[in-house]
């Protein structure tokens, strides 16, 4: 039985693992763009320790190739299949409009989509279905209403309410460094102050 | 009913390919959710299909034609200027008082050019333009999609500038959505 992104038994208290989800763009801004975005997330998020809720944290996986941590494997046709120790816990995804366009099919339509495919196991698994928690921060300059209308999984993403905006009226900044930095320092505040995610229907939605 | 179509006419090369490219993805990202078609004719011409015909029933039915201007566009590219033409006729053709009139003629400076004296005397001496009711004497005289800067003026886009690109596009999708007759 292959592994799933969630695991149904999974304790509340468990450690959490951060998997950071991105697409490269095409516009060459990949320097300041999303890969650097996510090595700042990372490196943020890792010395952290614990949440707000004594919950420590575990791991933080890029999802650039090669970044794994070792533990944790991506299995082939299954973008998010962990193995191991590691039970992944919050899903983030960096968002552009690159991203969202891979991110168009449900995987039931043959999308293989990093986010599609999460979000196909959160809608699934249901009210029971365990503290994943998907977060989108968008990094791109796509407006509120952009983003409301962007396709994930076959629906308007602004109508998937277990999709919890870590960013509001704003875009996160990707560059200079000094906004990047501060910027992704506010959205690891925003991780760190809520842990579990019982398909809240927009309870932890940051205005967005 | 059909879906609105927005037609995306740009100058073939590296440097307007990438702008064209670079909006064509801005604009599917958000194309189902607004609930529109998009056509821009690299990424939606299969092989073995009829050039002229698909691009020509692209243009007999979109609602939106997106010009990407630039000075090879106006002046090297008989194809640029047969779809500008196709465009303009279907919006001069309809009757007066027709509001909107379709296509909506949305331009943007892809590079910086004088759109006043972008004139279309010369296409009306060809017979390129047929219509008897002319609305248009200058491509300066429609509104331009954009871009527009902080102050509000026309600027050219900037395909140097990664970031600064990516917030014109993000511009000009927040204005082409706001010409009406799309689903959000």
């Amino acid at each position: 039985m292959p592994a799933s992104v969630i695991q149904n038994n999974k304790a509340r208290d468990a450690a959490r693992v951060f998997y950071v989800s991105w697409a490269p763009t095409e516009r060459g801004a990949d320097k300041a763009g999303p890969r650097n975005c996510a090595s700042a997330l990372k490196a943020q998020l890792e010395p952290v320790g614990m949440d707000q809720e004594g919950r420590a944290i575990s791991k933080v996986i890029d999802s650039a190739p090669g970044a794994q941590t070792a533990g944790v494997k991506l299995g082939a046709g299954l973008p998010l299949t962990t193995g191991g120790d590691a039970e992944l816990t919050d899903f983030v995804a960096l968002m552009t409009a690159e991203y969202a366009t891979l991110n168009k099919a449900s995987p039931d339509e043959g999308g293989t989509g990093e986010l599609a495919f999460a979000l196909k196991e959160v809608l699934q698994a249901g009210e029971a279905g365990g503290p994943l928690a998907i977060w989108t921060a968008a990094i791109d300059a796509s407006s509120k209403g952009q983003r409301a209308n962007w396709t994930i999984a076959g629906r308007r993403f602004g109508e998937i309410d277990c999709c919890h905006a870590l960013t509001t009226e704003n875009a996160l900044r990707t560059s200079p460094a000094k906004a990047l930095e501060k910027d992704v320092s506010a959205v690891v505040d925003h991780l760190l102050g809520f842990s579990t995610c019982p398909l809240c229907a927009g309870r932890f939605r940051s205005g967005d | 009913m059909s879906r609105p179509l927005v037609f995306v006419s740009y100058r073939h090369g590296p440097r307007w390919t990438k702008l064209a490219n670079a909006l064509h993805l801005k604009l599917d990202a958000i194309a189902d959710g607004a609930g529109f078609d998009l056509f821009l004719d690299s990424q939606d011409i299969r092989a073995g299909a009829n050039w002229r015909e698909t691009i020509d029933a692209a243009l007999a039915g979109c609602t939106h034609f997106v010009s990407l201007l630039c000075d090879e566009y106006w002046a090297r590219s008989n194809q640029c200027l047969r779809e500008l033409y196709w465009a303009v006729n279907r919006y001069e053709a309809q009757p007066a008082g027709t509001s909107p009139r379709l296509p909506h003629l949305l331009f943007v400076l892809a590079a910086e050019m004088r759109t006043d004296l972008l004139k279309l005397d010369a296409a009306r001496q060809r017979g390129d333009l047929a219509s008897l009711d002319p609305q248009l004497a200058a491509i300066g005289d429609i509104n331009f999609l954009g871009p527009f800067d902080a102050n509000q003026r026309l600027e050219s886009l900037n395909g140097q500038n990664p970031q600064r690109l990516d917030k014109q596009l993000a511009q000009l999708v927040d204005r082409l959505l706001a010409t009406g007759g799309f689903s959000a």
